[in-house]
């Protein structure tokens, strides 16, 4: 039932035989009872529930241990089973109790450093006398391992979940075609490795992980894990310009979703069905779809995806004309990165870029105010341009580069040209001009954009930095002895011999603003022939 | 003192923007936005124009296109296409600005194409007025090198200094296992004495010697013997400059790796510019390769193909083309009106011998001018394919 995901009558079940377990006086079974249903609470994000399972269970097998310290003479003589027995008892639970601490740990906390640690101890267990254990445990740590990289990409961590996909990968694809353990690995494991990829902008790479799964998953009747399957299809079709596809996707995905209670992809689903309304205009069924996307975060708590559907929800006040209310979102969202331990220097320089969007839109509504507006917005766009811009050319490896650029940077540097452009300031655009062919051309870049406003919520970051981001940002010039390429930040530019180099000011406020040394400390280059 | 241009586009999604500017005043900027659908048209109708294949085309049909009924066969359809272009891609402003800048010496005009743009032959580009003046009329047209190849470690050959040396020519090297006739076969035909070509490198072995070392002209074709090793070894002995007739291979792909675009020398792997890299092979100050589109640097993400190799190599001056020229016999059997005339050896020759003057790149300019002046004039032997193909690029004052 629980592969199944039928959680209701699971935990029903467990519950309904505890009274008879009680009566048998067997701890072990209460032991399993606890186990599953600690699982059936994680996974449907119930974590007071686990955080209470996993204390009968600690208590229980405390107890146990003491009989077999020998501190616990009283206990002792009550109980019947083998030494042998009780440390099988304490070997199973044991492992089964620290995959649920691992679990709680990535998924209810974020806290990626103690899902880890609390992985490592139940990677490191060992334990060989009991050789009918060793399949369950081979099972509790590929399931712990997918639920740490999940987290992780739910927290935009992709980078740091890529060591564990690639050990999920290893484990699944290496298994026998057989029992419903080995089935339930390789759905949930192929679903989140598909996600990681459409989120990681690796479209045709997510596709066969996640037929894949759908068919395994369709075969043994789990409607759930068919679902959600679909629903990691739809934001694929959606990435990929699909539109009519995804929305298919969606509708068929939802039911089984919300059925199963999900929060987070309910969220995610209720977050497309806005986003398809948004494509047609619907724009008061886009906010509500949106409304009810942001609520379900709320509950479940995670500041990233409230912070990104509020950013997604103020294009709906940018539509209405009701920029004080787009700004106010903004405004909240800013304060959630803010006070978002896990925040990262990308996440600003969207938003950023984002409001800059809302200054655009304010010019091109008030032409009056327009020569303000468009210059706040190139304050907050050029900047952001040039950050996001420098890293693409930190990437040594040049697909790497083309996805950082069709899925990060180009439309943010293509919006800064545009708000130069409106504001009619030919300076700034002969020195993004400029700026742009200093690098060589960019003839991979992504031809057919998308809008804006379908960017926002279903941002992908490209995992091609083997660093943190910042770190490559700010990082000296790299040179090969037969490198073509020249990668990292470029000396200053001076365009003419009569004038200073160029963008010094907006260079400045991009390493304020992200950290990111868009210039090296080198001579400038002079840039005309 | 000449008066520099720049002229450089930036694709960025769905707009290319554009920038002309004059070196030294600033305050004369001009900008401007191709839309994407000016972008789109102007590209289509180009490609209608050239020798290389387009969508089902094979390369047979699209020479025949090209030669016999696209918009470069005739003086008026080619004129009709060199002012759609100039109006679609420079904006009135850049024409007007370019007009205010017309002197003696001519300015020189650096372009930096966008890379959609790579294949645009800029100095064919009219302006849509009664005086239809061709860019070319109005500057010098020259093509500008990345920053970031010019700012690279690299030891320049300078011109001054090797002008008496030899030059080294490497005329249609024998790809092993080619029939003559084949993809990579020859692109000169048969050697032989009589030919223009041949005389004409008979002429210049009067007046100086040449590399490789030998005793007659036509030893100068198809060689066996030309693959990397020997090509190292000619390299080493500093020629002047380097001529090079024969295939090259565009760097394919989506992603666009242009440093896998590659010379066919006669040797089983092509030469690749990361080849040329790795090789850390000293090219000479001025080198032209009359190749299939070997000049087609900016087609590619990062303009690191051959011309960005050759300049890290030391060159400070590459003519190229834009795009693959047909052969002598494959002009003469479109071009039933053209008996026994060689466009291609004449291309060569003229490049060649623009290549020995004190400013190569302006010297080419001046050919392709006398060109377009032919053809303009009705001498349909003066055919676009070959001297708007050439496109000079050149670094560190060479002009």
């Amino acid at each position: 039932m629980i592969f199944a995901a039928d959680e209701i009558a699971a935990k029903e079940l467990l519950l309904s035989l505890g009274g008879q377990i009680e009566e048998l006086d067997r701890d072990d079974l209460l032991l399993e009872v606890y186990a599953q249903l600690g699982e059936i609470y994680l996974v449907r994000t119930a974590y007071d529930g686990v955080e209470a399972c996993l204390a009968r269970i600690t208590d229980c097998l405390a107890t146990y241990e003491s009989i077999r310290a020998g501190t616990n003479p009283e206990l002792a003589a009550q109980v019947t089973m083998s030494d042998a027995d009780i440390d099988h008892i304490i070997c199973r639970y044991s492992r089964r109790a620290q995959f649920l601490r691992t679990g709680l740990a990535a998924a209810a906390h974020g806290d990626h450093e103690a899902a880890e640690a609390g992985l490592l101890v139940l990677t490191d267990d060992a334990e060989a006398a009991f050789p009918d254990l060793a399949a369950e445990h081979r099972f509790l740590v590929t399931y712990a391992r997918i639920l740490c990289a999940t987290a992780l990409c739910d927290d935009d961590l992709h980078v740091r979940s890529v060591p564990l996909w690639e050990q999920v990968i290893d484990a699944i694809e290496g298994m026998a075609d057989g029992s419903e353990f080995d089935d339930f690995l390789l759905v949930l494991g192929a679903t989140g490795y598909g996600r990681f990829c459409v989120e990681t902008g690796r479209l045709a790479e997510a596709e066969p992980w996640l037929q894949r799964a759908g068919a395994r998953a369709e075969r043994r009747g789990w409607k759930l894990a068919t679902a959600r399957t679909q629903l990691e299809r739809a934001t694929a079709s959606w990435a990929g310009g699909d539109r009519a596809e995804s929305q298919r996707l969606v509708h068929e995905a939802y039911p089984a979703i919300a059925e199963g209670y999900r929060a987070h992809d309910v969220s995610r689903c209720w977050l497309y069905f806005g986003l398809i309304s948004l494509s047609i205009e619907a724009l008061d069924d886009a906010d509500e779809r949106f409304g009810h996307a942001e609520r379900h975060w709320r509950e479940v708590e995670k500041p990233l995806h409230i912070h990104r559907i509020l950013l997604q929800r103020s294009w709906v006040d940018i539509f209405r004309g009701d920029f004080a209310a787009a700004a106010e979102r903004v405004a909240e969202a800013r304060g959630l990165l803010d006070s978002w331990p896990r925040r990262s220097w990308l996440q600003y320089a969207r938003l950023d870029d984002h409001l800059g969007s809302i200054r655009r839109a304010e010019a091109l509504a008030d032409p009056a105010n327009a020569a303000t507006k468009l210059q706040q917005a190139a304050e907050l766009k050029v900047p952001a341009a040039l950050a996001v811009d420098s890293i693409r050319h930190s990437m040594a490896d040049a697909d790497a580069r083309m996805r950082w650029a069709t899925h990060v940077s180009a439309r943010i540097l293509a919006a800064a040209f545009a708000v130069a452009w409106e504001w009619g300031n030919t300076e700034l655009v002969s020195e993004l001009v400029e700026y742009h062919s200093a690098r060589g051309s960019f003839s991979a870049e992504p031809q057919a954009q998308t809008a804006d406003w379908t960017e926002t919520a279903t941002a992908a970051v490209p995992v091609d930095t083997v660093d943190e981001y910042a770190l490559v940002a700010a990082g000296l010039p790299l040179s090969g002895g037969a490198a073509l390429t020249r990668l990292g930040p470029l000396p200053p530019l001076q365009m003419d011999p009569t004038t200073a180099p160029i963008m010094n000011r907006y260079r400045a406020l991009a390493f304020e603003r992200y950290g990111c040394e868009v210039t090296a400390g080198e001579p400038a280059w002079s840039t005309w022939p | 003192m000449a008066v520099t241009l720049v002229l450089r586009f930036a694709d960025v999604g769905i707009a290319t923007y554009a920038s002309l500017r004059v070196v030294g005043e600033p305050a004369r900027t001009v900008t401007w936005v191709v839309t994407e659908s000016d972008l789109v048209a102007a590209l289509d109708q180009l490609s209608r124009a050239l020798p290389d294949p387009r969508a089902s085309e094979t390369v047979r049909d699209a020479v025949e296109r090209a030669i016999a009924t696209g918009p470069f066969a005739a003086p008026g359809t080619e004129q009709v296409i060199a002012r759609t272009l100039g109006a679609q891609l420079l904006a009135p402003a850049a024409w007007q600005l370019l007009i205010e800048c017309v002197a003696s010496p001519r300015a020189a005009l650096f372009v930096s194409p966008s890379a959609r743009l790579a294949r645009v032959p800029w100095g064919l580009l009219a302006i849509s007025n009664d005086d239809g003046y061709r860019l070319m009329e109005l500057a010098d047209v020259l093509m500008a090198a990345p920053s970031n190849i010019i700012h690279s470690a690299r030891t320049p050959a300078d011109w001054d200094e090797r002008r008496d040396g030899r030059p080294l020519l490497i005329l249609d090297p024998r790809v092993p296992g080619q029939r003559p006739d084949s993809g990579l076969g020859s692109v000169l035909g048969r050697p032989s004495a009589e030919t223009a070509l041949a005389q004409h490198f008979t002429g210049l072995m009067r007046r100086r010697a040449v590399l490789p070392d030998v005793k007659s002209s036509v030893e100068l074709f198809r060689r066996i013997d030309a693959d990397r090793p020997w090509l190292g070894r000619q390299l080493d002995r500093q020629p002047s400059r380097l001529l090079f007739v024969g295939h090259a291979t565009a760097a394919d792909g989506d992603v666009g790796h242009a440093d896998r675009a590659a010379l066919h020398l006669a040797d089983e792997r092509p030469l690749t510019a990361a080849d040329l890299m790795s090789a850390k092979l000293p090219m000479p100050p001025r080198i032209a390769m009359m190749a299939c589109a070997s000049g087609g640097d900016y087609q590619f993400d990062e303009a690191t193909g051959l011309v960005a190799a050759m300049v890290l190599g030391g060159a400070q001056l590459v003519t190229a083309t834009l795009w693959s020229l047909p052969t002598a016999a494959g002009y003469r059997q479109f071009a039933p009106a053209a008996g026994d005339h060689d466009p291609m050896a004449e291309a060569i020759i003229a490049v060649d011998c623009a290549h020995e003057d004190p400013d190569a790149g302006r010297a080419v300019n001046r050919w392709q001018r006398e060109q377009m002046r032919r053809w303009r004039d009705g001498d349909t032997r003066a055919s676009p394919l070959y001297w708007a193909a050439l496109a000079t690029f050149a670094v560190d004052g060479a002009r």
